[in-house]
């Protein structure tokens, strides 16, 4: 991100290539449709080229990108409530495309899944599931995920707990 | 079940990779990057000129209300130039009596003969100071005195006459020109018609009037006794005023120093030959033969054309 504030533009394409499809899918997930993922994508990105020259390296640069995307979740969500419940997310991973290499029978069983996890995810609470898609996805710590979401360690720390909780109870009977 | 076992995060997050890998579309990404690419390509905008132009604007715009509304709100006055009310002062300066003011009118008057030096001061300054042009001198009396006319010509024609009398007094210090109040008042009585002449004829010249006059405030009823007689004073040697007389006499040495280079100074004044003669006189009268003597030799050349009186032949021999 330094290089790419000095002008480097590889730099932003290194950078670009390794966050963009984790971030995708976070908030993707989090917003539960592809037009606000992607104009939340869109607007993330926007905001990492426009505070380029202020871009402190006290942090990982995905810990400062999630703590944007973060933010601009909850502008979008007190806006959009009430939020989509569990009928959309479900759409909207029925409209994700299955994997060609797949065979039916294994495609059949990852949908369903995918379905489960989708609804399971939608299910959980906003703070819960965010904690729980920076774990999985861009793989922060409980330190990370509290400076990306401006929480405390411990908060943090308990949020994932109770998301992966309440994930295995739905895909774990 | 233990939440913060790592065997149950790890197959939680084993079963949400098994999602399908959504990833934004390409004309996303072709959008984000050239995004990113515009705003290497141009410098962050300053925004201190945007801010300037905006006080600026404001300041104008404030300073032209405030001007429009001031010039609303006076009366509007007739169109006059500026310089006009200079210009009605200064033509109405000759016909206003002010004290200390040199012109003819001024000096004709007792009240400069007894103005005081520091006023006199004044009107030198004033006098050397660029003034507009004064109205046109009275032309010179064609009735004047025939010995008047004779003694300027004479000390126009003489190359080694003295300069006229104003000329020197001109250059004359006002300390100088200044005597003791003791000073011997008859000649500045009697010199001070043909003065009058001078200022008549030279504006800046009769700036240096009042000098003389004040120089002897006692003689200021000589002065307007002399005028009284007419603004273009007779050419006959008027004899010495009773006060003049009296201050002579009361300091008769200082009345020879102070005469004899009055005597000198006043050349080219017409009256002055009779006067310089009168104090000479006196100093024979007084005894003092010797100062008479020099006196009358320093009249002498001043005076070269004009024969020495008989009663003073003696002090030559």
């Amino acid at each position: 991100m330094l290089a790419y504030a000095r002008g480097d533009l590889r730099a932003f394409d290194r950078l670009y290539a390794r966050s963009r499809g984790p971030l995708y899918r976070f908030l993707l997930r989090s917003a539960g449709n592809r037009a606000s993922a992607d104009e939340l994508f869109q607007e993330t990105w926007a905001r990492v080229i426009g505070a380029r020259q202020r871009y402190r390296p006290d942090a990982r640069f995905t810990t400062w990108l999630l703590g944007i995307a973060h933010r601009l979740l909850i502008d979008q969500s007190r806006r959009a409530r009430p939020q989509s419940g569990t009928e959309a997310a479900e759409l909207a991973v029925a409209r994700e495309p299955a994997p060609e290499h797949e065979a039916p029978d294994q495609a059949l069983g990852a949908f369903e899944l995918a379905r489960r996890v989708q609804s399971a995810l939608a299910e959980l609470p906003a703070e819960q599931r965010e904690a729980f898609l920076m774990r999985a996805e861009l793989d922060l710590g409980p330190d990370e995920i509290a400076l990306a979401t401006g929480v405390g360690r411990e908060t943090a720390k308990s949020r994932l707990r109770y998301a992966v909780a309440r994930l295995r109870e739905r895909l774990l009977p | 079940m233990n939440p913060d076992d790592p065997q149950a995060l790890e197959s939680t997050l084993a079963a949400y990779r098994r999602l399908p890998r959504a990833e934004p579309a390409a004309a996303l990404d072709a959008a984000i990057r050239a995004q990113a690419r515009a705003a290497i390509a141009t410098p962050p905008r300053a925004r201190w000129p945007i801010l300037f132009a905006t006080a600026a604007t404001v300041l104008l715009g404030a300073s032209l209300g405030w001007r429009v509304w001031r010039s609303g709100s006076e009366q509007p006055e007739p169109l006059v130039p500026a310089s006009a009310p200079a210009q009605t002062r200064a033509k109405s300066e000759p016909e206003t009596a002010q004290p200390g003011r040199a012109d003819t009118r001024e000096l004709d008057t007792a009240a400069a003969a007894d103005a005081p030096l520091r006023q006199v001061q004044e009107m030198r300054a004033e006098a050397s100071a660029p003034e507009p042009p004064l109205p046109a001198p009275a032309p010179a009396p064609t009735d004047g005195p025939r010995e008047a006319r004779q003694a300027r010509d004479a000390a126009a024609s003489t190359p080694d006459a003295p300069e006229p009398l104003a000329e020197e007094i001109v250059a004359f210090p006002a300390s100088a020109a200044a005597p003791p109040a003791s000073a011997p008042p008859a000649e500045t009585s009697a010199v001070a018609p043909a003065g009058n002449v001078e200022a008549m004829e030279s504006p800046a010249k009769s700036t240096v009037q009042p000098a003389i006059d004040t120089t002897a405030p006692a003689d200021a009823a000589s002065l307007d006794a002399q005028d009284g007689q007419g603004e273009h004073a007779e050419a006959a040697p008027s004899p010495p005023s009773p006060a003049a007389m009296g201050a002579l006499k009361a300091n008769p040495d200082a009345g020879a120093s102070a005469g004899h280079d009055r005597v000198r100074r006043q050349a080219g004044d017409p009256a002055t030959a009779e006067s310089g003669l009168q104090a000479i006189r006196e100093l024979q009268r007084q005894g003092r033969i010797e100062e008479a003597r020099q006196a009358l030799e320093a009249w002498q050349a001043d005076w070269p054309d004009v024969m020495v009186p008989d009663d003073l032949q003696v002090l030559l021999q």
